[in-house]
């Protein structure tokens, strides 16, 4: 249950590779899980948020599109709302992996967890 | 008093791979709760990050009662601790909340989260032992059976691994964060003051008491006002 939310804030930590984000998904079960929708906690959210990588990952995943730019008053466009709150937290990724887009390392997801560990050599 | 988390999911069976709640975590449960209204709550946290989260229990009490709009995300390198941090999120029914990912300290999360941790949570593996105990990101990725060790092998002073995240809280905190850290007194909290005012860090022990042998703390880190 890896949430588009968490993914965001991961990247690629292998020794040299500076570019290795926002992971590509592969192979990805995805669900959605309905939940309520917390306006608060959206808003909040939403500095830390990479807009552009969160827009990437939602259309390599073919889900529905996202608004080219955050509005200038989130807090008030429920439909925007409405939007980020199906993409950052109802959908699910419960397996398959995230490939860094420029190294390519491959990091797991299992029993939907992310898994973000290097050996030592990696590292 | 403040409810502390139903454990009731967890087993025998998954206590032989993780760690146990025991006085550590309790007195850090008491820590933030000292703490909530004052602290925490006015600084209105988006992130906050355990590190080595173990059963759950610390970030889930923090989501259960910090009436805040927070993501709580935890860490751990042994994936046993993951879903069960996860299993104990949904139990007491925070798991919207609460992202666990599976890695080594902050590891992935850099240089995403660079001076956005507004809350972070460390009770580390603070026993002292001979240095080679301690598990690294090496040893968990290679055989993760048996990853117990990690929980408390702290190495020299038994600060191996807390000195680790201790010289990356000017990295990772956020201006106005706030950090908390289980000590004990073989770790020389003075030492770990003085280590953390060089690095713009103020050390303010919450809560003390003495469990058995150990004599626990609960140590918070700001950074300093010019």
């Amino acid at each position: 249950m890896v949430r588009l939310l968490t993914h965001n804030m991961l990247q690629c930590h292998v020794k040299n590779c500076t570019n290795g984000f926002p992971l590509r998904f592969h192979d990805p079960i995805i669900e959605q899980h309905e939940q309520e929708i917390n306006k608060e906690f959206l808003v909040n959210m939403l500095p830390r948020i990479d807009w552009n990588a969160l827009r990437t990952t939602v259309d390599q995943l073919g889900l529905p599109e996202l608004p080219a730019a955050v509005p200038e008053n989130p807090a008030e466009d429920e439909a925007f709302l409405a939007a980020l709150h199906r993409a950052l937290m109802e959908v699910n990724i419960q397996s398959g992996s995230m490939v860094c887009p420029e190294c390519e390392h491959v990091y797991p997801i299992r029993d939907g967890i992310p898994n973000m560990l290097l050996s030592e050599d990696e590292v | 008093m403040l409810a502390t988390p139903d454990l009731r999911h967890l087993t025998a069976d998954d206590y032989d791979h993780i760690y146990e709640p025991a006085e550590d975590t309790f007195l850090f449960l008491d820590a933030l709760e000292e703490d909530m209204e004052a602290v925490l709550a006015p600084r209105c946290p988006r992130i906050c990050l355990e590190i080595g989260s173990g059963s759950g229990c610390v970030s889930t009490f923090l989501a259960m009662h910090l009436k805040t709009p927070t993501l709580y995300l935890t860490t751990d390198i042994n994936p046993r601790a993951c879903t069960a941090t996860r299993r104990t999120a949904a139990q007491n029914r925070v798991v919207h909340r609460l992202e666990p990912v599976r890695t080594d300290l902050t590891a992935g999360l850099l240089p995403r989260l660079r001076g956005a941790i507004d809350v972070l949570l460390f009770n580390p593996p603070y026993v002292p032992t001979e240095v080679a105990e301690v598990v690294t990101a090496d040893t968990a990725a290679t055989d993760p059976s048996d990853l117990l060790a990690a929980t408390w092998a702290g190495g020299q002073l038994g600060r191996v691994v807390t000195d680790r995240v201790l010289l990356q809280l000017p990295e990772l905190m956020a201006p106005n964060g706030v950090a908390y850290l289980v000590l004990l007194q073989e770790n020389k909290p003075d030492e770990i003051a003085t280590m953390m005012a060089k690095l713009g860090f103020d050390m303010t022990i919450v809560m003390r008491r003495r469990a058995g042998r150990e004599r626990l703390m609960i140590a918070r880190f700001s950074r300093t006002i010019e």
